[in-house]
């Protein structure tokens, strides 16, 4: 394994002990409207973004594992859902321009909403299972997606940036 | 055939990917509601983590409460409500069992053994991907938790019961409100029977097989659990049904507001005696 590499794999470990710390503080102290927040796409779609298609991939595919050993449903629908999230992620961000924050914020909504479109037609149309649409709230979740993987974006640019000098 | 993997290396990579979780969910078929050994791993692993996150909170909470806040006032406060929740818990389950069972020699011959013991637990997860499946519990296998056993509020309203994957210090806990849960129920009032199952799409529940024919329940009564289902144990307040629609089909559609209240879950208790268990 190259150092580039090993570095990828301990940023990625890092990221989804941070998305699961977070997840679980978020928990305690907003859980009526944790339906709208999903730390675990705004994980796969950045670190995607960073990475590229193929670390976005094993990441959504880790993060899509965790979510579903912490969820009655079906185990490894998160997982696809998120795999494919991260790779396409990762692909189109190689393809346009997406590093202005205005871009960026329409970029990760549209991703947000592939990988809660992707979730929501395994879990119905696929497996039959009901979803929780929590009175629309659950609507909410790509743009909260957005704003939270635009500002974790740039913050990670900017101590990037700080530490590269 | 060397050159187009190469070119389609990243693609297949991730075809590979999506053939592996395929094939992770097809190992569950056989499985049944029993977790895998990979997501049982998964839980083992990162259970640990949530227990942390709800210590740091915890700690917080009383570093602020215990040392800058009145410290002594809240160590004996801390004390009575301890000692008030298993005194409740014990009065609620004792007075259901007198409301059930209308002859006094049952009550005196029944209640040394029926309400049995309990432990107390704090929720320190809520389910990652539907909040309405499940929550995870601060105590295991170590403290004696099996899958089945009930669980409770602080006020003695049915919350769900203990599924797997049960670990060493922490359990998950199937809530009424998963639409996988049964729980055999009958109307306090009119003492209809049917099977209470959850509508996670809304937090609620809904009461199934009562027939379209029987007029007798009626919107506000309050369901009980009935014991049939060799899960819960009788008497155990469920919900209350807030509507009823009867059409053509054989069943009415009954809606039912649970009594588990989602921002007051922070403890629970655990019935761990489970059904036909001998003291």
């Amino acid at each position: 394994m190259t150092s580039a590499s090993l570095r990828d794999v301990i940023h990625g470990g890092a990221g989804l002990i941070a998305a699961f710390l977070l997840q679980a503080a978020l928990q305690r102290v907003a859980a009526p409207v944790l339906l709208a927040v999903n730390v675990f796409a705004v994980t796969v779609i950045v670190f995607a973004v960073l990475k590229g298609e193929l670390a976005g991939a094993v990441m959504g595919l880790a993060c899509g594992l965790v979510v579903d050993s912490f969820s009655l449903g079906i185990f490894g629908l998160a997982g696809i859902a998120n795999t494919v999230t991260g790779y396409a992620a990762g692909y189109v961000s190689r393809k346009i321009n997406v590093l202005l924050p205005s871009r960026m914020v329409v970029f990760i909504g549209l991703m947000g909403l592939l990988d809660f479109s992707l979730w929501v037609l395994l879990t119905s149309v696929f497996f039959g299972q009901a979803v929780p649409w929590d009175r629309g709230l659950v609507f909410v979740q790509p743009l909260l997606t957005a704003v939270l993987g635009t500002l974790t974006y740039t913050l990670i640019r900017k101590l990037k940036a700080r530490r590269d000098g | 055939m060397s050159r187009f993997l190469k070119d389609n290396r990243k693609i297949l990579i991730l075809a590979g990917l999506l053939v592996g979780q395929l094939a992770i969910v097809s190992l569950q078929v056989p499985l049944g509601d029993q977790p895998s050994f990979f997501e049982r791993g998964v839980f083992f692993l990162f259970a640990p983590l949530e227990r942390v996150v709800h210590g740091v909170f915890d700690g917080a909470g009383r570093i602020w409460s215990r040392y800058i806040y009145l410290r002594h006032v809240e160590i004996q406060n801390q004390e009575m409500r301890d000692e008030l929740f298993h005194l409740r818990q014990e009065n609620i389950l004792l007075r259901n069992e007198l409301v059930r069972l209308k002859d006094i020699r049952d009550i005196e011959g029944v209640l040394g053994g029926k309400t049995g013991p309990f432990l107390v637990a704090s929720v320190i997860g809520l389910d990652a991907a539907n909040a309405y499946k499940s929550i995870v519990i601060d105590k295991g296998s170590r403290d004696g938790l099996k899958a089945n056993m009930a669980v409770i509020d602080r006020n003695g309203n049915l919350v769900g019961r203990v599924v797997n994957p049960v670990s060493l210090r922490e359990s998950m806990v199937q809530l009424v409100t998963d639409d996988n849960s049964a729980v055999n129920v009958r109307s306090a009032k009119s003492g209809v029977l049917g099977q209470l199952a959850g509508d996670v799409k809304n937090g609620r529940c809904v009461l199934k097989y009562v027939l379209a024919s029987d007029e007798s329940l009626a919107e506000g009564e309050e369901l009980i659990t009935t014991g049939y289902d060799k899960i819960y144990p009788p008497g155990i307040k469920a919900g209350r049904v807030v509507s009823i629609v009867a059409d053509s089909s054989l069943f009415q559609k009954i809606e039912v507001r649970p009594y588990l209240n989602f921002r007051d879950l922070s403890r629970v208790a655990v019935l761990t005696r489970l059904p036909g268990e001998r003291p």
